[in-house]
């Protein structure tokens, strides 16, 4: 897998990566704190339940931990993780075609909005849920790992051990078909909400070591 | 220093914009369903223990899986036997008790504490990580999620899965499922219980020396019984919900009417 991530694997990376491969589980630990949260939400924008997202990064831990011998030490960890993740959720919603995805419940709302608020927020983010849930898992996957987790359409045809053109199509169909929901959730004013929430989310991206993608042009 | 050419370079203006308001959307959807704090560690620790036991237990099972097998297969007949007969008239089948209830198991992770509403159609869980969950049994999948800082104790719902009550060990608080607002709440010691009137309209609140009778729609105060000088020992609303039923640790029992009340909270 050709990835283009050149962030080296951060030193408590580095001797997770060792202990696991003398079979210290603590080594794992290190590894569920670096990445599991990212992990989490990318699993979860893919199988749309916070509960199955959880079984299936804890199983790709255990996969990792299982198959660390596989793991080539001179290319960054995420992306080798990410990739197991990722062949897990699928597995899982192909097992689970009945799934009923993004039901799983909302948090309810914070005492500071007010209820109007609250609705308009909570039905802005069921149609874009909606949305979502209208692709299939592998323009889903492919929407995810693009506009989530950044990465080049290079990148996701290797994780997803598809050609590029396969990716290219898939995000072009998964456009159209979001393109709709979301201009009018744009247009519902949706933004004021998510600035709190986006401002947190970056402050915790940034406080993590995911290596960003690197510009292949 | 020219700036690195990446596929946005070969993008249109508005699908820039789309793409922007995809990364918006997905951020949102992603920290509102999966939050900072959420941690796999335990779930980690539990698999990999799950392994092991399987790993060190693997050998010796093994002689004892074409048993097993040849166990299930006779099993499997009877089973088979017995329906074939009971179809054909011989035996009556029992109706299914479980009509309401999902096949599939819940999936909620160390449940704690549940409780169903009367008529069946929604169910509340708190699990280990303090979540409580409110299922729609009928749709067999769940609509509401509430995490609290601190264990609920106990929880209720009224007769028709609307309002739930969750009791946690310094307060109790009123939700409306369907909306997921709350209603009210209000600080309690952790020695005080509650019980919930048949028809949902009226909380009961034991301090062990007093029952305090509060409106679940508004959280307004509807009635005080005393009993200092023998305290309380359970508390039951009557049939028609409009008295209630003290047992005190003397053994006596007094039947208390709800006096008339009409709320002063405008709808």
């Amino acid at each position: 897998m050709q990835l283009s991530h050149d962030e080296a694997v951060t030193e408590d990376e580095s001797v997770a990566i060792a202990l696991l491969r003398q079979r210290d589980v603590r080594g794992l630990e290190v590894l569920v704190h670096l990445h599991q949260l990212r992990a989490l939400r990318m699993a979860f924008l893919i199988v749309g339940s916070r509960d199955v997202a959880e079984d299936v990064v804890a199983d790709a831990f255990i996969v990792a931990f299982e198959r660390i011998h596989q793991y080539d030490p001179k290319r960054p960890f995420a992306p080798w993780f990410y990739r197991i993740v990722v062949n897990l959720a699928l597995k899982w919603l192909r097992q689970n075609r009945r799934h009923a995805p993004w039901e799983t419940a909302e948090e309810w709302p914070c005492d500071s909005l007010q209820p109007d608020d609250v609705a308009a927020r909570n039905e802005s983010l069921r149609a874009v849920r909606a949305a979502l849930w209208r692709l299939s898992a592998e323009q889903r996957t492919a929407v995810v790992l693009r506009f989530y987790m950044d990465l080049e359409e290079r990148e996701i045809a290797a994780l997803m051990n598809v050609p590029l053109g396969t990716v290219k199509w898939r995000l072009h169909r998964a456009r159209r078909t979001l393109r709709e929901v979301l201009r009018q959730w744009e247009e519902a004013g949706e933004h004021r909400f998510l600035r709190t929430d986006l401002q947190r989310h970056d402050k915790a991206n940034d406080s993590r070591s995911f290596p960003k993608p690197r510009s292949t042009r | 220093m020219t700036k690195p050419m990446t596929q946005d370079h070969f993008q249109s203006p508005d699908q820039r914009d789309e793409d922007a308001i995809v990364r918006k959307a997905l951020n949102t959807l992603a920290v509102r369903g999966v939050s900072d704090h959420t941690d796999v560690t335990w779930k980690v620790r539990h698999k990999l223990s799950q392994n092991a036991d399987f790993d060190s237990s693997r050998r010796w099972r093994y002689p004892l899986s074409a048993l097993a097998s040849l166990g299930l297969l006779l099993v499997l007949v009877a089973v088979g036997v017995w329906v074939a007969l009971a179809s054909a008239g011989a035996w009556p089948l029992r109706p299914s008790t479980s009509a309401a209830v999902s096949k599939e198991p819940l999936t909620m992770a160390e449940v704690r504490s549940m409780t169903v509403s009367a008529d069946g159609s929604r169910a509340a869980f708190v699990d280990s990580r303090y979540r409580v969950t409110v299922w729609d049994l009928e749709r067999e999948r769940p609509i509401r999620a509430l995490t609290t800082v601190t264990s609920p104790v106990r929880l209720l719902l009224d007769p028709s899965g609307v309002k739930l009550v969750v009791r946690e060990p310094g307060q109790v608080s009123v939700w409306l499922v369907d909306q997921g607002t709350r209603l009210w709440q209000r600080e309690l010691t952790a020695s005080d219980s509650i019980i919930l009137s048949g028809d949902g309209k009226w909380l009961a609140i034991s301090t062990g020396v007093v029952v305090e009778i509060r409106d679940v729609q508004s959280g307004e105060h509807v009635a005080t019984f005393s009993y200092r000088d023998e305290g309380v020992a359970a508390v039951h609303f009557g049939y028609d919900n409009r008295v209630i039923v003290v047992l005190t640790p003397k053994d006596h029992v007094y039947v208390k009417h709800i006096p008339a009340w009409k709320s002063k909270v405008t709808p």
